[in-house]
This record gives C-alpha cells, structure tokens and sequence, in this order.
C-alpha cells in the first residue's frame, strides 16, 4: 500500500507539471461530433470505434450510433471509422477554432457478411491487406471460445494447443513452441508472472476482463522480443482508458461451467470527468474439483480474483495515463498418487500479483513521426507452493520494471507504419523454501526497429533488434553436490535477432509469401542457477550455469486467400533452434528429496517444422464453414530422438449457421495419436471431441444482450491430450455446459 | 511549451517512477546456507546399521514381529560433505511418512524425536514402507526414499 501512495503522489505531482505546461487554457481546440448509420437501411450503428488518425484519439461510438470529440487541436485530419460487418470508412475533416463540426459517417455492409457483434474498439489495422493476418479472438468468438484460461480461450485456433497441469495452469503453445519462446503480453507488456518457466505456473491475466487476444506473428513480433519465433499473445484489457468517451460505458459479465461448477462475474465501467477518462474493472471466478468422464480431479478447485482503476488526461497533443490493478489466485495442482515425484493430496498454489502503469503519448505534429509514446510498468509478483499439510515447497518473489519508449513513424514514402524504441528491464527474483537458488537481478535492454512498405504488388515487413541482458546472482559460488554441480556466477548475454517477410499478390485475392526470422533467447534466472524442489512441478531442477544462448532460425512460406466470402491460409514452416534450452528428465530422483525426480537445465540443437491451415467459407448467407488444422514434429538434431511435449495433428472442423441475431454452431475438434515421443514420455491416443454452440444478441433499452450457450465434449468423450502433465493419471474434463451472458451499455 | 520542454517533462516524469517503485523482494531471505545438507541417512540398532539409504540406493530392513517393538532406533544422516550426524537447532524437526498405517506404525517420546531416534511396532504381517523427513521451518530439508518395513509372525 504505501508503494501504491508513493507511485500515486509521484503520478498526480508529475502530471500537474505537464498539465500546467500544456496548450490547454492558453489556445482553444474545436470538437467534432456525428452520427453513424447503415448506408442502405439507414439504421444506427453503434459501438463502432472513430479514429482521428493524426493524434491517435479514438472513441466507440453509443448505442445509437452518436459519437463525440472534444478538445481537439485545430487543424485537418484523416477520420477513420471500423465495424465488423462494414466496409472500412475514411474520410478528411477539419477542425476549427472553438466550432463544432458535425461529421456524419455512412457505412456499407460487407456482401454476404452476416451480422457480427464486436463491441471492443479495434485501433489499429495492417498497412496492407496482403500482409499476414494476425490471429485474432474478439467479440462473437471471443465470447464463444471464452473458458478458465487465456489458453483455453484460443485453443482452437490454427496451429495452437495448450499445455495444462490442472485446470488452472494453462498455457498456450504455438507450432510447439511455448514458455517465453511464444511470449504472453497485456497490453503489450509482460505481466510479470512466473507462467512462462513452468508447467504448474498459471497465467495471471483473466480472460472475462480481456477485450481482445490477438496473435502477432512475423517480423512485427520482434517489436515485443527478440525470442519470438512463435509470435506473441497480445491481451488487450486496456488497463489505461485510451480514448476519452462522451457518457458511461462498460458492460456487465456472468459466466459458468457446469464441469466443475464455476461461477465467473465481471464488470467495467468507462466515463468521463471532464477531461479525464476513468475506468474500473472487476471480476471473481470460483470453480471445484473438475469432472471427467472416469471421475472426479481432486485438487483441482481455482479462486480468483482481480481488478483495475486507471485514469488518463487528453490535453490536445497527447495524453497521459495510470492503472492500478491486482489479481490473486488459489488454485490447486492434482495429485499423482501413485508414481515417483506425485503428492498423494496434490499441491496448493497462492498467487498474488499486484501492476502499475503509466502511460503517455505525445504527438508533436512531425511529417516524420506519428507519436511519441513513453511507458512504464512495475509488477509485484508472488506465489507459494503448499503441501497438503501446509507446509511450504517453495516461494517465489519478482519484482518487475519495464520502461519503454516508442517512436512511431509517420507514413513518409514507401515507409507505410513503422516504429523505433528503446527498452529497459529490471527484474529482481528471489526464492525460499528449501532452495538454494540465489536471489538474482536481471538487466534487459532492447533497441529495435519495424517497418512496414508497399510497392504495387508486393509487401514488406521488416524488423531488426539488438538485446543485451545481464544475469547477477547475489552471491557468486561454486556448488559441488554428491548429484550434480554448478558455478554461480555473472553473466552477459547480447545478441541480433531480426525477421523479414515478403509478400506477391498473385491475383487481387490470392497471395504467396515467404517470412525468415534469426531470434535470440538469453537463458532464464531458472535455467542457469535454480537448485531447488518444485514440489507442483513433481521435479528438483538444477540449473546449469555455462549454458549458452538459444539461437534460431525460421523460415515459412504461406499462401492466402482473401476473397469476401472466402479465406484460406496455408503455412509450411521450419524453426531451427540452436542450444534449445528445457529441463532434461536425468531419470535418478533426488537424493535431498527422493519423491522428485531431478531435472537438469540442457541445450540442444533441435528442429521443429510442420504445416498449418486454415479456411473460412461463407458457402451461402447464412452458412458458414470453418475448417483449421496443425502439425508440428519436433526433433532434438544431435541424435534424431524426438523433443518431449510435442502436440499430434490437430484440427477442427465446424459449421456456423448465422441468421439475424441468432448462431447455431457445431465444430469437431479431432487429434491423432501421438506416438513420436521424447525421453520418459508416454504415447497419447487419436480423439474426437464434439462441441456445439448457440448464441443470441437483443437490443433493449440502449442496452446489448448477449447469451452464448456453449456445450463441450458433448458427447462425454473420455480422451487424453498429449500436453496435459498428468495425463496419465486422468482424461480431459466430462461435458461441459458453459453459458456466458455479457450485457454491454 | 516547447517539443523539448514537453520531451523533458516526460522523461523527468519516467525517471521518477522508475525510482520511486522500489522494495524489497517478498520472497528475499537469507537462510539458503543453513538448510540441513542431507543425501542419505544409515538407521541403527545398538550401534549396528539395519538399513541405509545411500548413493540413491536402499540397503537392508525394519524387521518386527507383530505386536512387538523394535529397540530403539537411531537416525544418522551423511550430508553432502560426508559428515554423519543429526540436525542441531529448534527450527529442525523430525517427521516420517509409513505408507500402510495397519502393517506398521512408529512410537517416539519427545526426547528421542530431538535426538531423531523411534521404534516401530508391527500391527499385522506384511510389509510397508517409511520415508524419514528433516523438517526445516515450514519446509523439508530432506526426504529419504521409502525403506521397507516388515511386518512377521
């Protein structure tokens, strides 16, 4: 608490420096408002966001399709306007000294685009559409696919899997690679949680508050860090309010799960106090045991909670923004009674993570440069591993600044959006319990540029990063152990990483590509130096600390059809992966703690490649295909033996019928058997697992309604996913009704 | 205000919090060096070791007859330097975990358990087995793997 007062004071004091240097009182702005409706029907249409380009400002319009901008610098600007279902709009305006200009906007249905409702602002979009779409979940599916994890929420994507350990602890895996090879974001920051370095370790970033979860693949990934091969998960929860809206807004949550009886709620509000936008979000999730076809999961129960206050200022060049938020988790790992290194009660976990941030952009009215944008974030994370009797396996503390500075570029030639930044990391980790590893800071500091370009038939995207990280453990020793030995000491990793992706349009709707990406992966504070038990975990790691950087090297090519109606993608990629950095079952147990297994910290050389596809057909107005599958093969170069924790060939096939307000949907997700398997792995077997999905939406009062009735493993299919930790011991959850009602105002 | 001005101001206004947001870390501590190093342990009776865990391996056995009681029994642990001997200080405790509780079960008095000694008393014929623990604060030091308990006539 007195860090938050501190924060606060240090906020309010520095913001009134710049609020009383700003153009605000001393030269007047005009405002610019306006009506948006349906080009044939002439119905409203609402909840569709404005953009002021040249200052970034962006507001969602009302129910009724009115929408308002106050307080904008005078001068000429390109308006733009977005709504799933409508074609794009843009359009010139002018504001004028102490006028209002009205503006209204008329939009065009897309042809046999059936009616979606997204209701969360989209801000940004492609330079072009040739350049490969990012993976996006929102609105409709966002509320269809919504489940206990951001893991789960994506799942079903092309080329995505999750690797699980219990309800809870979930995280995503892309074309095998996961952890911090296929970095989670919020709001284009680390959260600061501990998610990426073990299977047991949730993430602390709760789906029912995300607006959206986008996937960013490519060059532009690196914008993020230099180890994403994969890409990076960006979910938007909008912590700091970025546009400043003319009346209340928000909306209301309640979510439950039959499987293991959760119960979700959750609410934000957004409005304005003059000049000043607030927001205040909150949510409580509680769920028992799980349910599966064979039984009861013991140890399964989750309880969360979490919540926000931000604020943000819009003087006439820029704004400038706070969030305060917290989220506490107790969940449970499962027992695995009757194999070495299980817990006959399972393990309980207490987490607690508490974020502020402060955000501010700049636009100084450059022909080269869009914006400035300056960021800071600090994360206090902590979370204790118990025993069934209480006692305490291991705590983990982190402590995480971030600080960045962005410089986004103006479109100027064949330079269509591009960025320049800086960025600064200082993570302070520490450990008790029985551990021996030593509390260490770690030093990140990034320089990176990404560029997007247009010429005729061809697309580019670019991006190029140098990274230098120093590892500083608090003592420096040498361990000599009757099992295993290290040296603790210093460390300094630097090195390039950068991608480039080039894209031919063969026709107006057909395109070919080819992406290469060199990334960079430093070793983790777990991988060089960790001696401990991690009881939830089932294993004693042991770092090693001469372990070198991981490189590597991807290439893809893909083929994409964009029509109205139809859309296709087609992926064959290749990752290769020098010193490959993963915990090695070494098959002794500990000799400290002979329950657990002891893994040791080992690189390899090691390839992963493989295919994905996806397609999207609106084969008539109201019916809609959906069809995505993926396969990676992993394999470790120096003896041909295949990498552990690999997923099979997966897909998904559904069939949407939309009609007005009402979607009826059925999707089969299929696997193969997995028989390809890493050292002390065991083989998973083929499924098929049947889902179905209805959803409504009504208008009443200015309010939204929606409903989304969903059924999982409708069938009660007893299967096994090859990524779940204690497959062995228990078969993914039982039939599941999931009914979400979201009302948005 | 100028480009500059307004640059500055925000780079003043970062720097602030960037120091203003310090504290120590909550899992900090300083007790890395002082857990109890155990790798094996040796039981013995009388001075003569009945069973041992050792180099990972279980040597030898607990042998009771049902419905008796062993002698008393003494735990010494070999830490990683070789040193055989027992934990010393409040903050360490001696616990264990029988796997079948109806073949076997351990009997201590409060000043053999400081001196990390116990007998084991046969319930019925069978075997089962014990792992012997180091408590450490609110954590385990040490778990020896399972050693076999057997129950006779």
């Amino acid at each position: 608490m007195r860090l938050l007062i501190k924060y606060v004071m240090a906020v309010f004091l520095s913001a009134i420096t710049l609020v009383l240097g700003s153009p605000v009182g001393t030269s007047s702005g005009g405002s610019l408002v306006g009506h948006i409706y349906d080009q044939e029907t002439g119905e409203d249409i609402g909840w569709t966001t404005v953009l002021l380009e040249e200052i970034n400002r962006s507001v969602s319009a009302h129910s009724d399709g009115e929408y308002h901008f106050f307080d904008i610098p005078v001068g000429k600007y390109t308006l733009k306007a977005f709504r799933i279902g409508y074609h794009d709009y843009k359009s010139t305006v002018e504001v004028v000294e102490n006028q209002q200009i009205q503006k209204d906007i008329q939009l065009s249905q897309k042809v046999l685009f059936t009616e979606e409702v997204t209701v969360e602002s989209q801000r940004y979009k492609k330079t072009s559409d040739l350049q490969q779409p990012d993976i996006e979940v929102s609105g409709k599916k966002l509320r269809e696919n919504i489940g206990l994890t951001i893991a789960e929420t994506i799942s079903s994507e092309p080329g995505l899997s999750q690797r699980t350990m219990g309800p809870a602890p979930a995280r995503p895996v892309l074309r095998g690679l996961s952890g911090d090879r296929f970095l989670m974001l919020e709001d284009g920051e680390r959260p600061g949680d501990l998610s990426a370095t073990s299977s047991d370790h949730a993430v602390a970033i709760e789906p029912i508050s995300a607006d959206r979860i986008v996937i960013i693949r490519g060059p532009e990934a690196m914008l993020y860090g230099s180890n994403t091969l994969g890409g990076v998960i960006n979910v938007n929860r909008n912590y700091i309010p970025m546009m400043l809206p003319h009346r209340l807004t928000g909306n209301f949550a309640l979510h439950s799960e039959s499987v293991n009886a959760a119960l979700a709620s959750g609410a934000k509000v957004l409005f304005p106090v003059g000049n000043f936008a607030l927001k205040m979000d909150g949510s409580r999730k509680t769920a028992s045991n799980i349910n599966t076809p064979i039984g009861e999961l013991k140890n399964t129960t989750i309880d969360n909670n979490n919540g926000s206050i931000g604020v943000s200022y819009f003087p006439q060049k820029g704004n400038i923004g706070s969030a305060f938020s917290f989220y506490n988790s107790n969940y449970g790992i499962p027992p695995q009674p009757d194999s070495i290194g299980g817990h006959p009660m399972g393990v309980d976990i207490r987490m607690e993570r508490q974020h502020i941030e402060t955000k501010a952009e700049y636009f100084p009215g450059f022909d080269w440069l869009h914006h400035i944008e300056l960021k800071h974030s600090y994360k206090r994370y902590q979370h204790a591993e118990f025993e069934a009797n209480g006692q305490v396996g291991m705590r983990f503390g982190v402590l995480t600044h971030d600080l960045s500075m962005l410089f986004h570029l103006a479109e100027h030639g064949v330079f269509s959006r591009g960025v320049f930044g800086l960025w600064f990391e200082n993570r302070d980790y520490a450990t008790s319990g029985l551990s021996f590893t030593p509390a260490t800071v770690e030093k990140s500091l990034s320089l990176f540029h990404y560029n997007e370009h247009k010429m005729g038939e061809f697309a580019f995207n670019f991006s190029a990063r140098y990274d230098i990280k120093s590892v500083e453990p608090a003592v420096e020793k040498i361990i000599v152990r009757a099992d295993y030995s290290n040296h603790i000491h210093r460390k300094i990793f630097q090195n390039f990483s950068g991608g480039l992706s080039g894209i031919f349009a063969i026709r107006r709707t057909c395109s070919l590509g080819i992406q290469l990406m060199r990334s960079y992966r430093a070793p983790g504070i777990e991988e060089l130096f960790s001696e401990g038990p991690h009881l939830a975990a089932y294993s004693y790691e042991v770092g090693h600390a001469n372990l070198k950087e991981e490189t590597g090297i991807g290439s893809e090519v893909f083929f994409n059809i964009q029509r109205e109606n139809l859309k296709f993608h087609l992926a064959v990629f290749r990752n290769q992966i020098d010193n490959y950095i993963f915990p090695m079952n070494t098959g002794r147990t500990s000799l400290r703690i002979a329950s657990l297994y002891l893994y040791q910290y080992s690189g390899e050389d090691v390839v992963m490649q493989g295919v994905e596809s996806s397609l999207n057909w609106h084969f008539t107005s109201s019916f809609i295909l959906n069809y995505s599958m993926g396969y990676t093969e992993g394999k470790i170069q120096q003896n041909g033996s295949y990498l552990p924790q690999i997923p099979p060939l997966e897909s998904n096939i559904g069939l949407v019928y939309e009609k007005k307000a009402l979607t009826l949907g059925a999707n089969l997700k299929t696997a193969m058997k997995q028989d390809k398997l890493g050292e002390f792995e065991n083989p998973t077997g083929g499924y098929a697992v049947l889902d179905l999905n209805v959803q409504y939406y009504f208008k009443m009062n200015k309010f939204l309604h929606t409903i989304t009735l969903t059924i999982q493993n409708a069938g009660d299919t007893e299967y096994r996913h090859h990524l779940n930790r204690i497959k062995e011991i228990f078969p993914e959850p039982g039939r599941n009704v999931k009914l979400l009602y979201k009302v948005y105002f | 205000m100028t480009h500059l001005q307004y640059f500055n101001s925000f780079i003043l206004l970062f720097a602030f919090l960037f120091v203003t947001a310090c504290e120590d870390n909550p899992a900090s501590h300083n007790d890395h060096d002082h857990h109890f190093q155990a790798i094996g342990l040796h039981i013995m009776n009388s001075g003569d070791t009945i069973a041992s865990y050792i180099g990972g391996n279980v040597l030898g056995s607990i042998n009771v007859n049902v419905e008796d009681m062993t002698p008393l029994l003494s735990v010494k642990f070999i830490a990683e330097d070789g040193e055989i001997g027992i934990p010393e200080g409040e903050e360490y405790g001696f616990d264990w975990e029988i796997d079948n509780s109806d073949i076997a079960e351990v009997h201590t008095h409060d000043d053999e358990l400081d001196e990390y000694r116990f007998h084991v008393r046969g319930l019925r014929v069978g075997e089962t087995k014990i792992k012997l623990i180091i408590n450490h604060n609110n954590h385990k030091d040490f778990e020896s793997k399972a050693i076999p308990i057997i129950v006779t006539e």
